[in-house]
């Protein structure tokens, strides 16, 4: 994020040159696909909804997850289509730059590290389990300072779990050790 | 309106009022409340690429055990007003805007920054804000009310074109792609009208999982998308290098003012000025009088701008700083210096930042109807304690809406006091090691929707949000408009179907007053508002139109 934000064309100047065939447009295919998906799913789900008196009148509870889903049946069918016909090259183009500085181990293991985290919150107790995710996510994040990350990590931790259940009176779990 | 406002200053009822709001603000405990919202709110908004909207998101947990809604929300009127703040800093010494709207102030900030003028920079970036922040609040503490009691004769119809009006402003200004933006929208309805109906009671789109019986929280769908979307994404470029280009300028630095002041005394020509810029030179002055001199008008022109657009409902703060931004470079009397970091070029912009969010109050406070993606989060701020925004609110909790109207003037004040003379804290904060950053903010999400659930549950339907946030990060689609779907999706939805039922089902109540046709018309406006230009240079037989788009990063 940078100054970059500021767009005032959809068709900013090529960054070298890149042609369209040498776009990768899997990427935003699927994403469409995904999309359409969605949008079939919650179409199939809305037929499901009961609406005994009111059917599919405009003032039923049928309507709005029909408008939903309908639009983005037919947005992410043109989404799909602009991959194709007039294709969205700086999209593409965006998505590949994207692509490039992604360094996809990182996004997996940091959401298996939340997901352990969400699980283990509840057995570990607050203070501990946050000192451990912070920790281990620093280093899966690229720091090589564990002493440093360590004492941030406890100090989130106990400190923000005691200030927040003590001060705050927020609920959190305490674990074995009582915080 | 002149006289209105004129009215408004002599009328006792709104002195009375105001005097209570100021009477329940300024006891130690609320003071304290203030000053640690603005801190916190500055704290969190410094942190790189976190604006507004992301630090209040984050923040949220820290009031939901509030018993009384009047501390939480002194505290969070700090915390926006500290956000906002912080955001502006990291754009003038980081070049990294939070979001959209201050990316105008970095444009000329950082420019400024880099020529050893950072100080003055930050000066005239807080004192605007502070100027154009009260103007707004004062405006806002007069029309609130009017306008509330004008909307009070509201129909259903008419609240259902006022969300319509919000969609299409919000979605069309923010996203680079129509398709894309509405794409986005859709998906906000449709996580909008997952739970139960709340007009006849059947569980829609929860595809069998009972914990989604009660909806999706939208302090979930927040936190999820802001939070842990920004820092998967911001994270899976890390180890990439993508995010190692960044250069902290020292606002105390004398390094590279040479130049710059050298090159600013040249152009300044002589004078009474010159001279004091040159006997100051050494101690970095933050604000010389020349400075000053370059910087009221654009404050007071951006705070005339900033206000009504954000009153009305046409899309936040993105469009007026940009507006004021280009205002600026066409009156300034220092052409040459735009683009290498001309103050008009930071006060304005950041005045009109500040006074827009005081004009989405309006909306916010006496509609219901938020115009910004932080507005909408505020008004998750008010669902929390079950208090509904509206024209009614200013009846049922007149208390809260002045007690709140009057922290913000409180916090405008401690904001000014508290932020240049801890500049250094701020710079220091600036400093954190991105991947702590990144680990904090996902252990604070955590926290936070842990805290406001007490379920596993929800945690993991956040994260779900925020890989939906990751990957919508990656292709371009834009994450306010979905929040505006949660939020909005469902009250246009009920006053739809109120106003359906009102009619038996007759779709003509829509057109059939002049306020409901005008609000409609104004929706179809700001549909095509990006469009403008391009239709405009297209009927004068030109074909290089472009669309009008300001991008979005929270």
């Amino acid at each position: 994020m940078s100054t970059d934000g500021l767009h005032t064309t959809t068709t900013e100047p090529a960054r070298g040159v890149v042609h369209e065939r040498h776009v990768p447009w899997a990427g935003p295919r699927l994403v469409g696909v995904v999309l359409l998906a969605l949008g079939v799913a919650s179409l199939v789900a809305t037929t499901a909804i009961h609406s005994a008196e009111l059917g599919w009148s405009l003032e039923g509870p049928r309507m709005a997850p029909l408008i939903g889903s309908v639009a983005l049946i037919v947005l992410s069918l043109l989404y799909l289509l602009r991959t194709v016909w007039r294709p969205d090259v700086d999209l593409a183009r965006f998505a590949a730059n994207e692509a490039e500085a992604t360094h996809w181990p990182t996004p997996g293991a940091l959401l298996a590290a939340l997901v352990g985290y969400a699980l283990l919150l509840g057995t570990l107790g607050y203070a501990l389990a946050t000192t451990v995710f912070v920790w281990l996510v620093s280093w899966l994040l690229g720091s090589r300072s564990p002493g440093r990350d360590a004492i941030v990590a406890v100090a989130l931790g106990v400190g923000v779990g005691y200030a927040f259940s003590r001060w705050l009176g927020v609920r959190l779990p305490a674990g074995p050790w009582g915080i | 309106m002149d006289l209105a406002l004129l009215h408004g200053l002599t009328d006792p009822v709104l002195a009375a009022n105001l005097l209570d709001g100021f009477g329940n603000v300024l006891t130690v405990q609320n003071l304290l409340l203030a000053a640690a919202g603005v801190t916190l709110g500055t704290l969190v908004g410094v942190l790189p690429g976190i604006g507004p909207a992301l630090t209040i998101a984050l923040l949220l947990p820290l009031t939901f055990n509030f018993s009384d809604p009047t501390g939480a929300f002194i505290l969070f009127a700090g915390i926006y007003a500290g956000g906002m703040y912080g955001g502006s800093t990291t754009s003038i010494l980081l070049n990294t805007p939070g979001e959209s709207s201050s990316v105008a102030t970095a444009i000329e900030g950082h420019q400024m920054a880099r020529r050893g003028r950072a100080r003055a920079a930050l000066a005239t970036a807080a004192i605007g804000s502070f100027v154009a922040g009260t103007i707004g609040i004062v405006l806002l503490t007069l029309v609130a009310r009017p306008v509330a009691d004008l909307a009070v004769k509201f129909r259903p119809e008419d609240y259902f074109a006022l969300a319509l009006i919000a969609f299409a402003s919000v979605t069309t200004l923010v996203a680079r792609s129509m398709i894309r933006g509405l794409i986005s929208l859709a998906l906000g309805i449709l996580i909008g009208v997952v739970g139960i109906d709340q007009l006849t009671g059947q569980s829609r789109l929860t595809f069998g999982v009972d914990q989604l019986g009660n909806g999706v929280d939208i302090v979930i769908v927040a936190v999820g998308l802001f939070a842990v979307g920004e820092a998967l994404h911001m994270a899976a470029k890390l180890r990439s290098g993508g995010a190692d280009e960044e250069e902290i300028i020292d606002p105390g630095a004398d390094g590279q003012a040479g130049d710059g002041d050298a090159r600013d005394a040249a152009d300044d020509g002589t004078g009474p000025s010159a001279r004091g810029r040159a006997g100051r030179r050494r101690r970095n002055p933050w604000m010389t009088r020349q400075d000053v001199r370059r910087s009221w008008k654009p404050w007071l022109r951006g705070a005339a701008i900033g206000f009504p657009f954000g009153a009305l409902p046409a899309g936040g703060a993105e469009v007026p700083t940009f507006l004021s931004y280009a205002t600026e470079k066409r009156l300034t009397k220092h052409p040459d210096e735009f683009g290498k970091g001309a103050i008009e070029g930071v006060a304005g912009p950041e005045a009109a930042n500040n006074a827009s969010f005081s004009g989405t109050l309006v909306p916010l406070l006496t509609l219901g109807i938020p115009t910004s993606a932080t507005a909408a989060i505020m008004l998750a701020a008010f669902q929390i304690f079950n208090l509904q925004p509206g024209p009614e609110l200013f009846d049922t909790n007149s208390d809260l809406v002045w007690t709140l109207i009057a922290s913000l003037y409180v916090g405008n004040v401690l904001l000014l006091l508290l932020n240049l003379p801890l500049i250094r804290v701020w710079v220091k904060v600036l400093e954190v090691p991105r991947p702590l950053l990144y680990a904090g903010i996902l252990a604070f999400a955590t926290l936070g929707v842990y805290s406001l659930s007490g379920s596993t549950v929800e945690v993991l339907v956040m994260y779900v949000i925020g890989v939906l946030g990751f990957f919508m990060r990656r292709y371009d689609f834009p994450v306010a408009p979905v929040i505006l779907g949660v939020i909005l999706g469902p009250v246009m939805e009920v006053q739809g179907r109120r106003a359906l039922v009102g009619s038996g089902g007759d779709l003509s109540v829509f057109v059939s007053r002049p306020l409901t046709i005008v609000l409609l018309l104004v929706a179809v406006v700001a549909l095509l508002m990006p469009y403008l230009p391009a239709i405009v240079a297209r009927l004068r037989g030109r074909r290089d139109g472009r669309k009008l788009v300001f991008g979005e990063e929270d």
